[in-house]
């Protein structure tokens, strides 16, 4: 990993954060920042205002779905919506198992669905997993846009 | 009054009647004439110039005639004689009318009826009365010849009129004819050339040569079927000859006229001389009746009655016999079977009339039962008639509807009031059509009760042709679904209720378990070096129980959804799904080393991710529950009717068979967590998918022998 991997977490749970910052460190060598939206309402607030005001843009976005006041799938809907986030891969990761949820959330345009394990070690295996591939393997969007397709 | 005429010297020795010639001049007041007539217009013949003669006298007439469909023809015929008739029937001189029924049956009754006709027509302006009756029916009543004659003849002394009775050849039969000669003092009877008027023979006072009037006698008596009837001279030659006579004795009249009468006696009787004692008895008595055995002339015999009269001139000379035979062969025969027919039919008759009135009283038992079944029934049901009465109504319509009989009379009115709007839709569909003994659901109305309450009512019409007094009866039933409906969506509310739990389950319920597992292996990880011993011990349970309770919330869900969800049936491989499920167990088989035997398995109409459950926990249990040393399971399949019977066996641990349905309930576990960890919930998810298929599941086991699992599913389109 040699440069700066930025990552945006969608997610209310700080306990769930702190989770993923250990397993996240756990990683050797990984130079991934992560940044925290704690609500839906909050991550409707920036995508607009990304709209309005593009800045360099995360790599990835993680997203959970249960959030406080605005659901994760209406987030998700604003950001395959948004002329600027669009293209940033959505992670969807959530204790969820409802097929109705996965089946939602790849229609709406999301990248991939992960239903967090119960176990720490499982779940550690999984975001390794997840960075070594977004961040290693798959070749990404600029961070800022450069084309307007639409 | 009727000129007194004397009629004696032109009737006398059978004087011809020439129609054109004034009948009136043969008769005197009294006058009773018996008219035999074979077709109409012997009738027309005889009674239009009757009729004519009496209304040009200025007599007064009444013609009765066997009924009212000939009046307008008998008008017609007279009508041609008598150019004024209308006026003469305005004046009421003459009357045209059908015989009372009564002419029939009772002859009393006739003789006072015609005896009315008769004072109500004859007035003073009116010179005499004359009267034709046909008599053609007057047989059926036994005496009833006798009385209406005899009442006849004395009505019209008393009156001094003249009557025509008419007798038809035709309809009647011998023995009638013979009584209607003897019971009148005249007969008009048609021959070839004319009508003749033949003195009776009751009342024959020969004074002419007695051939001549025998030959008029002979003439109409040859005419007779049914009774032989001829004449002997006072030798016992046969004089005349009758068909009913050719009948009876098979000789015709050229074979016979001539011969003595013993031919027709037995040898016996010829020798014993009982053919010249009969005559010298009727000689010496007037008549003779005997019954015996006489000869026809092919030998054989029948059993005769036979009336033998003497015939005497006006001079009291004796001119020969009469002889009339009935054969009584058949009459006996027939008398007898006739009153055993009669008794039977009466003894019929008795036993009908029983078992109708042991049915009626059934009937009308099973009736009223039947009424009072629909008034008490708790249901509502209603009774109408054809025309929309109601004719029964049950306290469950009073009680449920709100309206009681007094509030309506007709179903009609009931539907108005209690389906208000929908009333013309409700006649539509329901109280209209129906067939004959159907019963037909016609879904659900909601019915506004008296007290403006709602209720549903599920309806059924049922259509009896012939219940009640034989009449079309429709029978009305509801059940009163309010209460069902009111759970239905109560039902329906708490099933929303389950799958927001399904939710939060699946959902917010392991968010908070996951973080306390994951915390808890972190501590785990990194912090041991500041823990003891118990610390570790206690971290573990901590993340053991977690992931026990993260399994149980993950199988209940799975089992309140396996009830609830709708799932999608098609062709189902049971065979890959025992595949699949072997490949996800693949990890537990190589761990015990279990040996599992898998037999051809059908194609069902199933869900196959339920069926992959189902499998999956039958195969784990069975690796599961382990006895010492390797475990074997053998997957086997049976046809059973209309079902396949799936089996899983095992040699594990068993059980004792009174936990065989406990087993099967949720969370009901029979060893300890440590030894065989599972939340208890594997089995009932099964039988509720199952089921859920239409089949069945059930466990044979014996403790330290194995169990086996077994499930049946229909076979339908495999």
């Amino acid at each position: 990993m040699e440069k700066d991997f930025r990552i945006l977490y969608i997610e209310d749970d700080r306990g769930d954060v702190d989770l993923l910052q250990y397993a996240i460190n756990m990683i050797p060598g990984n130079r991934c920042h992560l940044s925290v939206i704690e609500d839906g309402e909050k991550a409707m607030t920036f995508i607009e205002q990304r709209d309005k005001n593009p800045q360099e843009s995360p790599n990835l976005i993680l997203l959970d779905l249960n959030l406080p006041r605005v659901h994760g799938r209406d987030v998700l809907l604003k950001l395959k919506g948004s002329a600027e986030l669009c293209r940033i891969p959505v992670i969807v990761l959530t204790t969820s198992a409802r097929q109705e949820d996965v089946d939602f959330c790849y229609e709406a345009g999301a990248n991939a669905y992960i239903k967090k394990a119960i176990g720490f070690k499982e779940y550690q295996e999984t975001v390794r997993r997840l960075i070594d591939f977004w961040a290693g393997t798959a070749v990404l969007p600029s961070p800022l846009r450069t084309s307007n397709p639409r | 009054m009727i000129p007194s005429i004397d009629v004696t010297p032109t009737l006398r020795g059978g004087a011809q009647w020439n129609t054109e010639s004034r009948l009136l001049r043969h008769l005197s007041p009294g006058d009773h004439i018996c008219h035999f007539y074979q077709k109409a217009s012997d009738l027309t013949e005889v009674l239009v110039p009757f009729f004519r003669d009496g209304l040009l006298q200025g007599e007064a007439c009444v013609w009765v005639l066997d009924n009212a469909k000939e009046i307008d023809g008998a008008k017609k015929a007279l009508q041609a004689a008598v150019s004024d008739l209308d006026d003469r029937l305005q004046k009421g001189q003459i009357r045209i009318i059908a015989a009372p029924a009564s002419h029939d049956t009772n002859a009393v009754k006739a003789i006072a009826e015609l005896s009315k006709t008769i004072e109500s027509t004859y007035g003073k302006e009116f010179t005499g009365f004359r009267l034709a009756t046909n008599r053609c029916r007057v047989s059926s009543a036994a005496s009833g010849l006798e009385v209406f004659e005899a009442g006849l003849a004395k009505l019209l002394k008393l009156h001094s009129a003249v009557a025509i009775c008419s007798y038809s050849l035709e309809t009647s039969n011998g023995a009638q004819v013979l009584r209607a000669m003897e019971n009148h003092p005249y007969i008009l009877v048609r021959r070839e050339s004319g009508w003749y008027f033949v003195e009776s023979p009751s009342s024959i006072r020969i004074e002419e040569p007695a051939v001549e009037n025998a030959e008029q006698f002979r003439l109409l008596l040859e005419s007779v079927k049914d009774y032989a009837i001829f004449l002997l001279d006072p030798e016992g030659t046969i004089v005349t000859w009758n068909i009913g006579a050719e009948r009876l004795n098979l000789y015709t009249g050229k074979e016979i006229v001539g011969k003595n009468f013993k031919v027709f006696y037995t040898p016996e009787d010829s020798k014993a001389g009982v053919p010249g004692k009969l005559l010298a008895q009727a000689l010496k008595d007037g008549r003779v009746q005997t019954e015996s055995w006489r000869v026809r002339k092919d030998g054989t015999r029948f059993w005769a009655e036979v009336v033998i009269t003497a015939i005497f001139d006006n001079n009291g000379r004796h001119v020969g016999y009469a002889k009339q035979t009935r054969d009584l062969t058949e009459r006996k025969l027939h008398d007898e079977s006739l009153i055993a027919a009669h008794q039977q039919l009466e003894r019929r008759v008795e036993e009908r009339t029983a078992q109708l009135n042991a049915i009626s009283q059934a009937l009308a038992r099973s009736e009223e039962i039947f009424r009072r079944a629909i008034k008490e029934s708790p249901i509502p049901m209603l009774l109408q008639d054809q025309t929309g009465a109601i004719v029964q109504i049950s306290r469950g319509w009073i009680s449920s509807s709100g309206f009681d009989p007094c509030d309506f009379k007709t179903m009609n009115e009931w539907i108005h009031k209690a389906l208000k709007e929908k009333a013309e839709d409700f006649i539509e569909e329901v109280y209209q059509p129906h067939k004959p003994n159907e019963t037909v659901a016609r879904g659900e109305w909601t019915i506004e009760a008296k007290n403006g309450e709602k209720r549903i009512w599920e309806y059924f019409t049922t259509s009896f042709s012939s219940l009640i007094g034989g009449h079309e009866v429709l029978l009305h039933t509801a059940i009163d679904i309010t209460d069902r409906k009111l759970a239905e969506s109560h039902l329906i509310e708490q099933s929303r209720d389950l799958e927001q739990f399904a939710y939060v389950a699946s959902h917010d319920l392991q968010e908070p378990l996951r973080k306390l597992a994951s915390y808890a292996q972190l501590l785990e990880m990194n912090y041991t070096s500041h823990l003891d011993d118990n610390g570790k011990r206690f971290i573990t349970y901590i993340v053991d129980g977690a992931e026990r309770l993260q399994a149980l919330i993950s199988d209940l869900l799975l089992f309140s959804r396996s009830a609830r969800d709708e799932i999608r049936m098609e062709p189902t491989d049971l065979g890959m799904v025992v595949k699949n499920v072997l490949d996800d167990l693949q990890e537990l088989v190589q761990e015990s080393s279990a040996k599992v035997q898998v037999g051809d398995l059908p194609v069902v109409q199933a869900n196959a991710v339920q069926m992959g459950q189902v499998f999956q926990n039958l195969i784990s249990n069975a690796i599961k529950f382990k006895n010492e040393g390797p475990s074997e399971i053998e997957i086997r399949t049976e046809r059973q009717g209309d079902f396949w019977l799936i089996s899983i066996k095992d040699n594990g641990i068993g059980f004792e068979m009174k936990y065989q349905e406990m087993i099967f309930k949720v969370f009901q576990r029979l060893h300890t967590r440590d030894r065989y960890p599972g939340t208890g919930i594997g089995l009932a998810i099964c039988k509720r998918i199952v089921e859920k298929h239409g089949g069945k599941i059930w466990v044979k086991s014996e403790p330290g022998e194995g169990s086996t699992f077994s499930f049946t599913l229909p076979a339908t389109g495999a």
